[in-house]
């Protein structure tokens, strides 16, 4: 990272609330938000649109946060939620490129369709057994129950965390959890059980 | 959470394997944030006394961009709201020959509230029974006075059995729902057809029309509702009516998705929470919407999440003629 005037004892401040203060005249240490933060939104964005984009979309979602960082809540302790936010905004922008893109495609012959990007997501293409049951049972779900359950068990958000990204109380995000798992038991009872049998293997909520 | 639950989610994690990133993607990241540090950082370190002039002349210009900028930044519900009317203008009007129609079928669900005196002899306790009706409804668009309507209640739902005990004891599925059966009229519309494409004259024209006793936003958005709904209103007043929607003090995206984008508004009726959530395809088109109690409606009797309306369009046709 480029400059040098890097405080003292900096390793200490562990709240990314103090680093992003502190990036306020010390940019460069904003790339510790980068390190702290860049895989578990990096896996979210594949979640939602696909790895194709990925790459670029999730630098896009810190460099916004770079550039918007005095207007972060340093009152918030972490910036997770805040960069989910930014992410999800950017995402949105994306799939209203895509539509226009398929509208135009429709409009004019020549051109190939674009394909839509729900069905782009590498893991639902791969999904065979008990994978694809979990999708159908997540698929038939309402969209807002769906995401609620993944920001907190894929994406390992707390309910606190999910509640702003979602700009929900945290009341309606536990009692989306609860449903979705009942949802989901009832669909594939023995889930755990073939889970631990086919030996998939473990992943932490937010390890990376 | 209980152990189980911890368990369980383990499992759900294990099974939605997310492609993980490389070394290489962070380093995308890092490299980019590089370039946006090096792009700031100038702009503290050259400064001196024979640019400071040019400097406060150019940081007033900024400023100045800065907060027009500002003033016209749109919000994602703007942005949701802008891209819908963007590709609703593009759309060429289909023109209504005189023997053509548009045709639009939905599947309703609405609330039915009889009062206690339609039910003698039932022995119904309560001030009114309150229900769900729900209604297959087919609708033909000619000419600007003219609408078909062709409606069929199909089934009833209640929220007690004390509720389905009277009403089907009163034998109002036949006197007053008359289930199974379709009932066809004809309505003439000589109100509110031409409205205006001028957003402030639109929106004049909205708020003489949204008159009721709810919040002034949830009658606003009724209304604004209405003029997209119907497919005989022109491309630039629909695309106005969304721009304006998308002024409207708590409007929010619920879902964003390729087939659409739906949007939520709580209000206040009656003193109880409500949300009203709509669906608006890609196009343009209503596909859905729906009115649900966000808590317990003690003067209906209605729980918490109860849907008091729900209604989900087809697609709009041009058909010959009427059936």
């Amino acid at each position: 990272m480029p400059g040098s005037t890097v405080p003292e004892r900096m390793d200490e401040i562990r709240p990314d609330s103090a680093i992003i203060r502190a990036s306020w005249d010390h940019p460069e240490l904003f790339g510790r938000i980068v390190e702290r933060h860049h895989d578990v939104v990096f896996r979210y964005v594949v979640r939602r649109i696909g790895r194709l984009d990925a790459r670029d979309i999730t630098a896009e979602v810190f460099l916004n946060a770079f550039a918007g960082r005095g207007r972060f809540d340093t009152a918030t302790e972490s910036a997770r939620p805040w960069l989910f936010g930014i992410a999800f905004n950017l995402i949105g922008r994306r799939l209203r490129t895509i539509r226009r893109r398929q509208r135009l495609a429709e409009a004019l012959p020549g051109l190939r369709p674009v394909e839509d990007f729900a069905s782009d997501s590498e893991s639902r293409i791969a999904a065979s057994g008990l994978e694809a049951e979990l999708w159908a049972a997540l698929d038939s779900l309402s969209e807002s129950d769906r995401e609620t359950f993944l920001l907190y068990a894929v994406d390992g958000l707390t309910y606190s965390e999910v509640a702003a990204v979602l700009s929900i109380a945290v009341g309606t995000v536990a009692s989306r959890i609860s449903r979705v798992r009942s949802l989901i038991r009832e669909a594939i009872p023995d889930l755990e059980r073939r889970v631990n049998e086919e030996g998939y293997p473990k992943r932490g909520p937010s390890d990376g | 959470m209980g152990e189980q639950d911890r368990g369980f989610d383990d499992a759900v994690r294990r099974l939605l394997r997310v492609p993980e990133p490389t070394a290489s993607d962070k380093q995308h990241a890092l490299a980019r944030l590089s370039q946006a540090i090096e792009g700031e950082a100038p702009l503290k370190s050259r400064r001196s006394w024979r640019v400071v002039p040019f400097a406060a002349g150019a940081l007033t210009l900024l400023i100045v961009v800065f907060l027009l900028v500002d003033s016209l930044r749109m919000t994602p519900v703007m942005a949701a709201f802008d891209e819908i009317a963007e590709a609703v203008v593009q759309v060429d009007p289909h023109q209504l020959s005189d023997t053509e129609f548009f045709y639009v079928a939905s599947h309703e669900m609405s609330l039915g509230v009889i009062p206690a005196e339609m039910l003698p002899g039932t022995g119904f306790a309560k001030s009114e029974l309150i229900y769900q009706r729900i209604s297959e409804r087919e609708v033909w668009y000619g000419d600007r006075a003219a609408v078909q309507i062709r409606t069929t209640n199909t089934d009833v739902d209640f929220f007690s059995a004390e509720d389905r005990d009277a009403y089907f004891e009163a034998d109002l599925d036949e006197s007053l729902d008359r289930l199974g059966i379709s009932v066809t009229i004809t309505v003439t519309e000589e109100q509110q057809t031409n409205w205006p494409s001028n957003a402030s004259a639109l929106n004049a024209a909205i708020l003489d029309a949204a008159q009721g006793d709810r919040d002034p936003s949830a009658e606003y958005a009724d209304t604004a509702l209405d003029i997209i709904r119907d497919p005989r209103n022109a491309p630039d007043v629909k695309a106005a009516t969304l721009r304006l929607l998308a002024t409207l003090d708590g409007v929010e995206i619920v879902d964003d998705e390729v087939s659409g984008v739906t949007f939520g508004l709580d209000f206040s009726e009656r003193g109880i929470r409500h949300r009203l959530s709509f669906q608006i395809s890609s196009i343009g088109t209503l596909m859905e919407e729906s009115v649900t109690v966000l808590e317990r409606d003690p003067t209906l009797g209605l729980p918490e999440g109860a849907v008091t309306r729900r209604a989900t369009y087809s697609d709009v046709d041009v058909v010959a003629g009427l059936p």
